[in-house]
């Protein structure tokens, strides 16, 4: 199993090849069922969530660039993951606060870029660079990735300043890249340092 | 450029080879970028509030570089869920979603030697392309099956696809042939009239899938949007836009969840995480003997 195999995936869906949809099916469907078990607890809302997600690939498989990247598990890791948060954030509260990454994606137009995370990164490798995290970095990333809880209710959850928990995410997002990166699972140059964070002592 | 720097701090130089003046931004940021940079986490894990979106929007669309981070986050996020153990959906998902597919594209049957080769990701041939749906019960909450017994179950589910192929090709020629009794037909209702338009709605009980097709609609106002909604009791769930264009939409719901499909004009391009007007367009879905 490969990126370029991926890519061909992908590129055999964009021309609306059926066979290679149920091939990334069969490839991806059980971490995508995993994943939306995960987040919405249920077995049943977990499959319509998968089966949303592989419809919503088979119509927009033709905007996948793939000379961008071929990270396609990736892609449809993070398909899976709003919709699922949809279905957890609806059945937790009807407040009105969640916005989905696809929808900030039109409104900032930050162009899909799919290959930076190696599309073979293994479970292993992931969860070794998840637990270089400091504990409370890791569970606000728990927290916001697999609860889809907001920085207010992780702050409220946690017991901890609103800026805190932003710092937690946000840092621990750069260490866990820092990480990828020294362990080759990430292509792309380093971000700023944490020091040159824009940050001004005891301005949050 | 973003606004970060402010002009007090530029500093003229004089290029060494080119013998240019040139404006040289040190490396010193203004304040005012770190609150955006606050929200680019919770923004990867699409965990914005609606008042965070709104304050990020402005300041994104302008800055490169927080671009760039929110595109290495979202990387970065969507790997998180590698580091879950997999898990067994029920056999008829797939049957689900290759049929769904099939019937929201129109498609007939694929080619024998279309991609991928048979057997090439682990399929047994006969079962690759057109498994029928099988009556299998969803598996509960478990912990991750041991792969012998993943074994067990696929060797399973070989055989029982196998003694339903038959049966499966029967299905999908009648339903290339009959689209129209492929599924559940809903009636729609248009209220207030709109002048010749028209649509259907139709229900795909066994691939579990919406189609909506709309004939005639005048286009949504200036920055507005058709936003389609399953309404249950807990309240309405946003599921998409009707393409303007085509004037078609899908979704992929199981239909025994819901009372009512709803259509609303909503802001674009996002819509609305609640309706903000009076649906112009609704579908009960509470099935009768006559759908």
């Amino acid at each position: 199993m490969t990126a370029h195999e991926d890519g061909d995936l992908i590129l055999a869906i964009a021309r609306r090849d059926a066979e290679a949809l149920m091939a990334m099916y069969d490839r991806y469907g059980r971490l995508s069922f995993a994943l939306a078990y995960r987040i919405v607890g249920d077995p049943s809302l977990a499959e319509e969530v998968v089966q949303d997600a592989f419809l919503q690939v088979w119509n927009r498989a033709s905007t996948f660039d793939t000379a961008r990247g071929s990270n396609v598990r990736g892609w449809l890791m993070t398909i899976v993951h709003n919709r699922s948060i949809d279905f957890r954030r609806r059945d937790l509260d009807r407040r009105p606060a969640h916005v989905p990454i696809d929808d900030v994606d039109d409104l900032l137009s930050v162009p899909d870029v799919w290959g930076d995370v190696s599309a073979t990164l293994t479970r292993e490798s992931m969860r070794a660079a998840v637990d270089t995290l400091p504990k409370d970095q890791r569970r606000a990333i728990e927290l916001a990735f697999f609860d889809g809880l907001t920085h207010g209710e992780i702050a409220e959850r946690e017991n901890a300043p609103l800026g805190t928990i932003k710092g937690r995410l946000r840092l621990g997002l750069k260490k866990l890249r820092l990480v990828l990166t020294a362990t080759g699972e990430y292509a792309l140059p380093p971000l700023a340092s944490a020091e040159d964070d824009h940050r001004q002592p005891g301005s949050r | 450029m973003h606004f970060r720097l402010s002009p007090a701090l530029r500093t003229t130089t004089v290029s060494q080879d080119r013998g240019k003046v040139e404006t040289v931004e040190p490396k010193v940021y203004d304040q005012r970028h770190q609150p955006y940079q606050d929200l680019l986490g919770a923004a990867a894990f699409g965990t914005l509030t609606a008042d965070e979106q709104r304050l990020l929007k402005p300041h994104l669309d302008g800055c490169a570089e927080c671009q760039a981070e929110l595109r290495d986050f979202r990387q970065i996020a969507s790997a998180l869920a590698v580091t879950l153990d997999e898990r067994e959906p029920s056999l008829e998902l797939r049957d689900r979603i290759e049929a769904s597919i099939r019937q929201t594209s129109g498609m007939s049957a694929p080619e024998p030697n279309s991609w991928p080769p048979r057997g090439h990701i682990g399929i047994p041939p006969q079962e690759s392309a057109f498994a029928p749906p099988v009556q299998a019960p969803l598996p509960p909450a478990r912990k991750p099956t041991p792969l012998r017994t993943r074994y067990v179950w696929a060797t399973a589910a070989i055989v029982l696809l196998a003694v339903v192929a038959g049966t499966l090709a029967g299905r999908l020629i009648f339903a290339d042939d009959s689209p129209e009794d492929a599924g559940e037909s809903i009636a729609l209702q248009i209220e207030p009239p709109i002048p010749n338009a028209s649509g259907e709605l139709t229900y795909l009980p066994d691939e579990r899938v919406f189609m909506l097709t709309m004939h005639n609609m005048p286009a949504a106002p200036a920055d507005h949007v058709y936003q389609v909604w399953l309404i249950d009791a807990s309240g309405p769930v946003p599921v998409g836009m009707v393409d303007q264009a085509s004037g078609q939409f899908a979704v992929a719901a199981d239909r025994s969840r819901y009372d009512t499909f709803a259509i609303t004009v909503e802001p674009g391009p996002l819509g609305s995480q609640a309706p903000t007007t009076t649906p112009i367009i609704t579908a009960p879905l509470e099935e009768t003997a006559a759908s």
